[in-house]
């Protein structure tokens, strides 16, 4: 489906009548609500003996009885938030991305159909490469830029048991790339996903979702699962022109979970995905192109197509041994693939990963968590145009790491000690160390104050030591980005380190180093039995932030051409800090009604003291405009009489200024309706406020308006 | 007025608007301890000769000083679940060490919790679901406990002892019950 002229009109007046039915129909039945007497409420006794385990368990009690026993409080030293599969479910997401919406302090901005940013605590961008991303313990953050292909993170959304995320540096268990936080993705355990499930919807921009699940046991300890999905995205539209944005996204994944447990503490798990899709960027800029007039054969491969194919998979295995009551042994296996055939390259590249961790408690209160592992990334790619290149095409790297972290509850109850450090041996810069040391303070059940320091690293990239890229400008007497003027037609490479060396092209400067945070964190939450609250704060100093610089004493003119070439370097040339705060108010008023607000802030003062910031496409920015400065969310979810379920989403993000966003409201709302036990209907609608906005921009091309979107949806178990 | 301020000033009103209303009572422990004790049924399987026959009623005792007031024997009332019935009693523990005295659920009230090794013992062997309301419970060999969390009551399950009982646990059980061993 598309949208074209008269068409959009109608499609308006569509929308204008369901929201206002819909509208109607809220509160009509809020107010309804409000004037039934209790019994009419479902507030009798019996109600409650309808109502399913889940339902049982979530369940808020008035307290009477003196069996309260010490409530376990949180009281980790971070700046950590949970999403659960059920807050997902109701929040209406249609996928990973979308869902971390929910996160205090995490930014996620959409830029097309299938592309997304996320971030936390700044460094915005499509590339954002600060963030250290898991699903059920396997690192998807890829190796080429650090960042996370977000179109390819997939599954079925209501497998998902929970969603971890770690504001602030994990490094130093989690290891390098955790510099501004963790995102960790956990599938539910075979065991809970019994049965058939399957979900269809549909709407005006996702044309068709479609999954399944079946699961069952064998005896008494062996589950499993297995599940498929589909999906299919209409084109976005471009903001200001209204054209087609091109990016129209398909995608399969299909996959399965087995989990046995043989007793005596053992357990083991054996998982794997398979994925497969396209998606399209008709908005590749052109301008990167060059005219074969100009440059000669070498640099023509043109670019007819946006359209890039996607396929992937990965086998985990995992085994996990109780020793005695309070150690635990795990040791870990993956093998992940990721195939990537886009209009610029193809990239394949293949992770072996093996992890050992163990925790033990030692005498005097201490507890003891400690592993290491060894990854290897082999990365080979194949250039379709001279744009882009990696020279050389393929690259074998190795990660050795370890950590140990300790535990030592100082004061029982009250004040616990956490010092760790992680260290990594890694094929670019060698050794790295990642501290941290962390309080918690817990005055009672449910106040926790917490403080952190740490240092963190990132360190560097494929792209960073091998990537050439052209910046072109094809006109003599074109402005550069140093000020100068282009004494005649001219093509600009950037060249990482190893590349610049193979090309012949003489660089100058240090050798790559990672990136260093230092931070220093601290929060407060409590937690009583209505209202929780959770307020975190934070300053980043940031050292050698990547960067680079044309180096025009080096420029020069290839025999029997018509174009220069320049070395661009990349450097470690940024620092500054970054400092601000993420405040979360969670209020259950009554057993129907959860609301939940958060505001964050952050401030980015960030001085680039060598070299320039040029984005991939040329232009210089201000990487302290690549996020919004504030971000505003309120939430309500509503259970309603008759089964009846209403969640809306309301937010504001601040402007962008590099990417020339506006600032922006959005809301999003979810009526959910479930006639007959284990069917379940819903209706979502995403961004009611506006027929569409600009989110973000890539790096390389403008990011599409992120449409006025909303869909039906049925889900069955049986 | 446009249409998005409109549907702003719609949503401040539904969010803000229904919030002086919202002071309804929660439902109280008790109430909710009963229900799962009620949902327990359906979620166990008894071996068939825990019942003398196909339509036997299913038992469901409460040992001590409960706080149902009577919550669940009106929750019970006229309810069958797999084609039998379910009746309340309160036997004295005296009773249940006694052969034929059938109880298929035994819910210890936190009265008796300076006798929860005497009463495990008494059903020990025999297929009943034991259920505690007392730190500790499932891990002394009850199958399942209620404890308090965060101002919701959630379950404790200890398997072997499930087992030991000759009990079938259903996976759905399982999956909110927070599993506990004997030490």
């Amino acid at each position: 489906m598309t949208i074209h002229g008269d068409c959009i009109e109608s499609r308006h007046r569509d929308i204008r009548r369901i929201s206002r039915v819909l509208l109607a129909s809220v509160l009509t039945l809020l107010v309804g609500y409000q004037l039934a007497p209790p019994a009419a409420r479902g507030e009798t006794e019996g109600d409650i003996f309808e109502m399913s385990l889940d339902e049982l368990g979530r369940l808020d009690i008035e307290v009477t009885s003196v069996s309260k026993k010490a409530q376990e409080m949180s009281s980790a030293a971070a700046a950590i938030a949970v999403i659960t599969g059920e807050e997902i479910r109701r929040s209406g997401a249609t996928s990973i991305p979308e869902a971390l919406r929910l996160v205090p302090g995490v930014q996620v901005s959409r830029m097309d159909a299938s592309r997304w940013a996320v971030t936390a605590r700044g460094f915005d961008g499509e590339f954002a490469d600060k963030l250290l991303v898991l699903i059920d313990g396997r690192s998807v953050y890829s190796p080429l830029f650090g960042g996370v292909y977000w179109d390819v993170q997939d599954t079925l959304l209501e497998d998902i048991d929970r969603i971890e995320v770690i504001r602030g540096p994990g490094a130093t268990v989690w290891g390098a790339n955790a510099v501004n936080g963790v995102i960790n993705i956990i599938t539910k355990h075979a065991d809970q996903t019994h049965g058939r499930y399957v979900t269809v919807s549909g709407g005006n921009e996702m044309e068709f979702t479609g999954g399944f699940r079946w699961g069952d046991q064998v005896g008494e300890n062996f589950h499993y699962r297995a599940y498929g999905k589909y999906k299919q995205w209409d084109e976005f539209t471009m903001p200001l022109t209204g054209a087609d944005a091109g990016d129209e996204w398909r995608q399969g994944h299909g996959g399965f979970r087995m989990d046995w447990a043989p007793g005596e503490g053992r357990s083991f798990t054996f998982q794997g995905d398979y994925y497969n899709g396209s998606t399209s960027r008709s908005s590749i800029r052109t301008d990167i192109m060059l005219d074969d007039s100009v440059v000669g054969t070498d640099f023509v491969k043109t670019v007819t197509s946006g359209k890039s194919d996607q396929a992937g998979g990965n086998l985990l295995g995992r085994y996990s041994h109780d020793i005695g009551e309070a150690s635990n042994a795990t040791i870990q296996t993956y093998w992940d693939r990721t195939i990537r055939r886009g209009p610029m390259n193809d990239e394949v590249r293949d992770t072996l990963d093996l992890e050992f961790q163990n925790n033990f408690p030692l005498p005097g209160d201490v507890e003891v968590i400690w592993g290491f592992g060894y990854r290897v990334l082999w990365g080979e790619t194949e250039n379709n145009t001279f744009n882009m290149s990696l020279i050389p095409p393929s690259r074998t790297d190795h990660l050795a790491t370890g950590f140990i972290q300790a535990d030592w509850l100082l004061i029982p109850d009250r004040v616990v000690l956490t010092a760790g450090s992680k260290f990594e041996y890694n094929s670019y810069t060698g050794f790295e160390w990642q501290p941290s040391v962390r309080a918690a303070y817990t005055p009672g059940e449910t106040h926790t104050f917490w403080a952190a320091g740490s240092r963190a690293v990132h360190t560097p990239t494929w792209i960073d030591e091998d990537l050439a890229f052209l910046i072109s400008s094809t006109a003599a007497g074109d402005p550069l980005p140093n000020g100068a003027t282009l004494p005649s037609p001219l093509a600009v490479r950037l060249f990482g380190r190893d590349a610049a060396r193979l090309a012949g092209v003489t660089v100058g400067g240090e050798d790559r180093k990672s990136e260093v945070l230092y931070a220093v964190e601290g929060g407060y939450r409590f937690k009583g039995e209505e209202l929780a609250l959770d307020v975190a704060g934070y300053w980043n100093r940031y050292n050698r932030v990547r960067n680079a610089a044309m180096d025009f004493s080096a420029m020069s003119m290839p025999a029997g051409k018509s174009y220069f070439l320049v070395p661009i370097l990349i450097l470690n040339g940024i620092q500054g800090w970054t400092a601000g705060f993420d405040a979360l108010v969670s209020w259950r008023a009554h057993e129907r009604v959860h609301l939940s607000t958060y505001y964050s802030f952050i401030h980015t003062d960030l001085e680039v003291y060598a070299g320039n910031v040029i984005e991939l496409s040329g232009r210089v920015v201000d990487p302290g405009d690549a996020g919004p400065k504030h971000q505003w969310h309120v939430r309500a979810a509503l259970d309603l009489p008759a089964n009846v379920e209403y969640d809306t989403l309301v937010w504001y993000i601040d402007e962008v200024a590099n990417s020339a966003a506006d600032a922006f409201w959005r809301w999003d709302m979810r009526l959910g309706y479930s006639p007959v036990d284990r069917l379940q209907l819903d209706f979502v609608v995403q961004n009611l406020l506006e027929k569409g906005h600009k989110e973000l921009s890539s790096e390389v091309e403008s990011g599409a308006d992120i449409p006025r979107t909303y869909f039906f949806r049925a889900t069955i178990e049986f | 007025m446009s249409l998005g301020s409109m549907l702003r000033v719609a949503t401040v009103v539904t969010l803000i608007g229904v919030l002086p209303h919202l002071s309804w009572a929660a439902p109280k422990e008790h109430e909710v301890k009963a229900a799962y004790l009620y949902n327990f049924v359906k979620f166990i399987d008894w071996p068939d000769w825990a019942f003398p026959d196909a339509t036997a009623p299913l038992s469901i005792c409460v040992l001590g000083e409960d706080r149902f007031e009577g919550v669940l024997e009106r929750a019970v009332a006229g309810k069958s679940v797999k084609g039998r019935g379910i009746l309340v009693r309160k036997p004295a523990l005296e009773r249940l060490k006694l052969a034929g005295t059938t109880c298929h659920i035994l819910f210890v009230c936190l009265s008796e919790k300076e006798r929860t090794a005497e009463i495990l013992a008494a059903v020990e062997g025999s297929p009943v679901l034991t259920v505690g309301e007392v730190e500790g419970f499932a891990e002394s060999g009850g199958v399942v406990n209620f404890v308090i969390e965060r101002g919701k009551v959630r379950l404790e399950l200890n398997i072997q002892a499930a087992e030991r009982a000759r009990l079938k646990v259903s996976g759905k059980l399982r999956q909110v019950a927070r599993e506990v061993a004997s030490p």
